[in-house]
């Protein structure tokens, strides 16, 4: 166990240091950079241009900027924002509530609604409801994201003013209640995919869960039906989830930019946005390196509790 | 809150001085000068403003001001914040005067705050301004502000003119004197937009660019930083003991929303109370004109839509084919039909309103037979497909923009179909924003563009950084002629524009530069910009103005009616 | 995998009469899988031959008879801003849409199948290079990849055509190297490596022909996840160039007439959807046909 978990982090840790050059090297040689906003206005001289990039130190070779930025990173300091001369950390930090309130109330709607559907779909294997599930779960994984916000937007906000059309809360109006209205439309968008895709994996979970042998004695003892749905299927089949919890994560960081984007949310996806059209460096790097830091997180600890719970798994990994 | 109000009032109303430099417009400006929101102070007499600050204003903006040090690097949102909690030496108002701010004059040779042809400036300040921390503001803070835009290694926005003065001397608590290397005389208009910090916590930093001041500024302006939500809104609180007029409202809320479409939407519904900078987008303007208790006013821009041809194109750098696109141009139906008719079609470089621009200029009329003789006389003649050739090259160019204007792509794809049938080819190469201002821009590597831009210095007509040809930063230039334009003729009128003081003479010389412009075409005039900006009814004070790069520019003077 | 479905044999002997294959039959009863091969081939054809059939060109620009709703005169799905005939465009970014969707499936197939089967087969250091290189990849959020990379290049249909492929193949290379390290071990690979068979050889004669029922799945899936991505990078504003039409860009211009014109919105957006539901349906089906314990 010991063993598993410290080669598990080498290798987290060499993946981070691959993403960190790939990204690096993507970023910095990308066309356009942090100062083309100033240029565009037009007050600003070649002159007063070339001197910043000097000072920012954008002249100097990439390996050496790279260097640079792995020794300050491994030092613990993130580099400053080009845009508010905050550190990185701080504004991470700073963005990072609006995005864990979107992506928790998300995952939970989706968890609720997803393992229902799931779950009554597997019992009820091939009823209507089944089809019906089957297919809109296909369906909801093939709607583009911001389409689907566009058109929640345009029914709910604009045709029928029942959910404002975006922010996370209305200026001067704190209120949870004013909170949560705003926060209706963007988590329902973002917990489409996620609830098509546990909706699939809790109904196979459930039945390879209902062809065991242990239920099939339960059922044979005359076992209530509801108590060995409750008491067995359900405990074992909800195992297997926590992987998929796990690995979700990466797919809600990409789901959350798009609707943050929708919904002008003022959270990471839109910082992420925001700071890859002004290059600022910095804080794209930061937002990489802290995304990649969760999605290896999430498999890590996906991988380790489903060890925990079928001691069969840890070995052999 | 002080000071005679009355007495403000009438400060205000005579204002029009005209300094000798002739920077300011005065009357030429003022009498063309026609926007919805001048008749606001102009017209119907306002209610008179509450005693002491009160209610919220809620300002929409498309961009997040992220830039809070007004020496530093920042665009048109940033300035919200910089001219809300700090002040200049002097304003730039609506009509091209200045007004003093932190000074007590305009320096002129009248007055002699202006002597030696130019080369000696003094000027007295204010004795009775207090930074938003209660210290006295004095001349050390702004010798301090003027030395640490040169200061080496700190990221100063810009040094033009800056880097002309030296001996900087402060002479008395509240008056200041320096020395020019040479008389430059757009150098008062620099000032008007260039933000005096207090020596007192800035000059104690380690470092000017990462001390905490940048990050809750502390001024003199009528506002004082409040919190900030990044990613969502900064909220700018009264400032009682502000030395000009207001504030009148208790606080201010620059709300930061991402999309413009989003932003009108929130407009509509009021949780915003007025649009500025980027505004309204022009395909909503038919409806926001008919909002209930919304007012929307099309505010005066200097900048110009156009066509930038890169003149170090083989296509592009015959006059013949530029004068034969712009005339298959069809501008009318670009402002009509994409734009709903809102901007004006321009001729000129300058902004209509500016006391520099020539009303003479021969109007671009859509002749395609004449569009086609132009390129039959140049030589070019028709080939196999449809476009045409001239010693092996066709006439095939680009036009880029930035990637996700619809309105622009709109419009190229107008223009594409007029093109196509004097021959010339065009295709479409849009670019995000971080691409297309980068080195393809500054480095001219673009075919053409098609942007909006200014062509002068500041509140100043001075377009020297734009079409002299030792402004050409690919030929080891330091401006911004980035179409590579080169015309001695023009070259020499610019150098005796700089050099002159008399705005009559001045006039006379810019005149015949916009001929020369115009005739030569070094850019594709369309139209002036016009932005469509929203203002909730009852906000009283709202006053566009073209000297300012951003119309909340006088929110302390701003209050809602009661 | 003990039991494949297909052994080498029978893919390359004679096939035992191709609609009785048990797998194909397995497919037909699928219902959703035909529904979606059904609906994708008449959109192909559609895309292909509707253009011409139409009075309207897809960049024919009529300013006076912009913003006309569907169904309402000679224009059946309405016009947009310039007053260009929608469904004309529909058809016409049909093309280029699924033109792009195949197009970046059949690139991201071969560069997931070639590292997946070098990994597999070497194993050792250099898959587990290989391998970390994909698990980095991986790492990214794959909106993010696009992103940095959609500014690296001008956006012409064959460099998003790029950029979709060179972010989606991570997947494919994963099951190949799965599938080719476990086939490795069979009696027949072992029997060709013992033979002095070379290496390429084994990997593309004998083992990649084994591999083929998850590749198939994951191609179909592919398609429907580039035809996802063109819209996402369009929407992002990094999208084909007009007056060239696809979905994507498409849907991106109408986002500003969402209370104006819905439609402009709507139509592309359902375009998008039901192709790729129906690529979903064949994945789906496929899946099941060829691989029953998948």
């Amino acid at each position: 166990m010991i063993g598993f978990l410290i080669r598990r982090l080498g290798q987290s840790l060499l993946l981070l240091f691959i993403v960190s050059m790939i990204g690096f090297a993507i970023l910095h040689l990308a066309p356009g950079g942090p100062l083309s906003q100033f240029a565009a206005g037009g007050d600003m001289t070649q002159a007063d241009l070339d001197r910043i990039a000097e000072q920012l130190g954008l002249n100097r070779p990439l390996p050496l900027q790279y260097a640079e930025w792995l020794w300050r990173m491994l030092s613990g300091d993130w580099g400053r924002s080009y845009r508010d001369q905050q550190p990185v950390l701080h504004v991470i930090a700073s963005h990072l509530g609006a995005t864990f309130e979107l992506m928790l109330t998300s995952t939970l709607l989706a968890m609720v609604i997803g393992a229902w559907v799931g779950i009554l779909g597997a019992i009820r294997r091939y009823s209507l409801f089944d089809a019906f599930a089957t297919v809109g779960a296909m369906v909801a994984l093939s709607i583009p994201t911001f389409w689907f916000g566009l058109v929640v937007i345009y029914v709910f906000s604009v045709g029928l003013g029942w959910l404002p059309a975006g922010n996370r809360y209305t200026v001067d109006d704190g209120s949870l209640l004013n909170q949560l209205h705003h926060l209706i439309g963007p988590c329902i968008v973002l917990a489409l995919v996620s609830t098509a895709v546990w909706s699939r994996y809790m109904r196979s979970s459930m039945l390879d869960v209902i062809n065991q042998d242990y239920i099939r004695t339960a059922r044979a003892k005359g076992v209530p039906e509801r108590q060995i749905l409750l008491r067995h299927a359900l405990r074992n089949a909800l195992l297997p989830m926590i992987t998929i919890t796990g690995l979700q994560i990466p797919t809600l960081l990409s789901g959350a930019l798009v609707t943050e984007t929708v919904f002008t949310w003022p959270g990471m996806g839109r910082l992420f946005l925001d700071s890859i059209s002004y290059r600022d460096y910095p804080v794209v790097m930061g937002i990489l390196m802290f995304s990649a830091v969760l999605v290896l997180l999430g498999s890590l600890i996906a991988d380790l509790l489903y060890g925990v719970a079928d001691p069969r798994i840890s070995g052999s990994h | 809150m002080d000071r005679n109000r009355f007495g403000r009032l009438f400060s205000q109303v005579g204002l029009n001085r005209r300094d000798l430099f002739g920077l300011g417009a005065g009357a030429v400006a003022a009498a063309s000068f026609r926007s919805g929101a001048q008749a606001q102070t102009a017209g119907k007499a306002s209610p008179p403003p509450p005693a002491k600050p009160t209610g919220v204003v809620v300002v929409g903006l498309s961009q997040e001001p992220v830039s809070f040090n007004p020496l530093m690097p920042g665009v048109e949102v940033d300035e919200v914040v910089w001219t809300s909690v700090f002040n200049s030496l002097w304003v730039a108002e609506p009509n091209g005067s200045l007004k003093p701010d932190l000074a007590v004059e305009v320096p002129s040779e009248a007055n002699g705050g202006i002597a030696e042809g130019g080369l000696a400036w003094t000027v007295k300040l204010r004795n009775d301004v207090k930074w938003h921390d209660g210290t006295p503001f004095t001349a050390e803070d702004v010798k301090y502000s003027l030395e640490l835009i040169n200061a080496a290694g700190f990221k100063a926005r810009t040094r033009v003119g800056h880097a002309f003065v030296k001996d900087i001397a402060v002479k008395g608590p509240h008056e200041i004197a320096w020395r020019m290397e040479k008389a430059y005389a757009p150098y008062l208009a620099m000032l008007a937009n260039t933000h005096i910090v207090p020596k007192h916590i800035l000059g104690k930093a380690g470092d000017p660019n990462t001390a905490p001041f940048n990050n809750a500024p502390v001024g003199t302006g009528p506002f004082r930083w409040g919190t900030r939500t990044p990613g969502d809104n900064i909220t700018l609180l009264a400032y009682e003991g502000y030395h000009g007029d207001g504030p009148y409202l208790e606080k201010a809320v620059l709300k930061y929303v991402p999309d413009m479409t989003a932003l009108y939407a929130q407009f509509r519904t009021g949780q915003v109370d007025i649009v500025i900078i980027s505004g309204i987008p022009a395909n909503f303007y038919q409806e926001a004109i008919k909002l209930p208790g919304r007012k929307v006013v099309v505010a005066p821009s200097g900048n110009l839509e156009i066509i930038m041809p890169n003149l170090g194109n083989k296509v592009f750098a015959e006059k013949a084919v530029r004068h034969a696109l712009y005339a298959a141009m069809d501008k009318q139906a670009i402002i009509d039909a994409i734009y709903y008719g809102v901007p004006k079609p321009t001729e000129s470089f300058a902004p209509r309103e500016s006391w520099a621009f020539n009303p003479n200029l021969p109007a671009q009329k859509r002749d395609l037979d004449r569009a086609n003789k132009l390129l039959d006389d140049a030589g070019w003649k028709r080939s196999g497909s449809g476009t045409r050739m001239k010693n092996g090259v066709p006439l095939e160019f680009a036009v880029s923009t930035t990637t996700g204007n619809q309105l622009r792509e709109q419009c190229q794809q107008l223009m594409q179909q007029d093109w196509q049938q004097i021959g010339a080819k065009m295709t479409i190469n849009n670019m995000p924003a971080a691409v297309i201002w980068g080195e393809f821009y500054v480095r001219s590597k673009f075919e053409s563009l098609l942007v909006g831009t200014t062509f002068r210095t500041g509140v100043d007509p001075d377009p020297a950084s734009r079409f002299a040809s030792d402004a050409i930063p690919v030929k080891g230039g330091s401006g911004g002629n980035y179409m590579q334009w080169e015309n001695a003729e023009a070259d020499a009128l610019m150098k005796q524009g700089q050099e002159t003081f008399d705005q009559e003479k001045r006039k006379a010389i810019y005149w015949k530069l916009q001929e020369i412009v115009r005739e030569e075409l070094p850019i594709l005039p369309i139209f002036q910009y016009a932005p469509i900006e929203g203002v909730k009814e009852g906000l009283i004070g709202y006053r566009p103005n073209i000297n300012q790069r951003q119309n909340a520019w006088n929110m302390g003077s701003w209050y809602w009616a009661k | 995998m003990s039991d494949a479905p297909f052994t080498s044999e029978a893919l390359h002997g004679p096939a035992p009469g191709f609609w009785n294959n048990p797998g194909l039959r397995r497919f037909r009863r699928h219902k959703l899988a035909v529904f979606g091969t059904i609906t994708i081939v008449l959109l192909t054809l559609a895309c292909v031959f509707g253009p011409m059939l139409l009075p309207y060109t897809d960049t024919f620009i009529d300013i006076r008879s912009r913003f006309a709703a569907p169904f309402s005169g000679p224009h059946i799905l309405g016009t947009d801003p310039l007053g260009r005939d929608i469904l004309a465009r529909l058809l016409m970014a049909g093309r280029i849409s699924l033109a792009v969707g195949f197009s970046a499936m059949i690139i991201a197939m071969v560069i997931g199948i070639v590292v997946g089967m070098v990994a597999g087969f070497y194993e050792g250091a250099v898959g587990a290079a290989l391998m970390r290189f994909v698990d980095a990849m991986l790492c990214f959020p794959s909106i993010f990849l696009l992103l940095a990379i959609s500014a690296l290049i001008s956006p012409s249909v064959p460099s998003i055509v790029m950029l979709i492929a060179m972010t989606s193949w991570m997947e494919v290379a994963r099951v190949v190297e799965a599938q080719i390290r476990s086939l490795k071990t069979r009696e027949f690979a072992q029997a060709a490596i013992s033979f002095g068979a070379s290496s390429g050889r084994i990997m593309l004669r004998e083992l990649l022909p084994n591999a083929v029922a998850p590749i198939v799945v994951a191609a179909t899936l592919n398609v429907a996840h580039a035809i996802l991505a063109e819209s996402y990078i369009s929407f992002l504003g990094f999208g084909i160039q007009p007056p060239t039409p696809s979905w994507g860009n498409m849907l991106e211009s109408a986002q500003s007439y969402l209370t104006s014109a819905p439609w402009l919105a709507i139509i592309p957006g359902a375009a998008i959807t039901l192709a790729v539901t129906s690529f979903n349906f064949i994945g789906d089906g496929l899946r099941d046909a060829l691989d029953p314990k998948l």
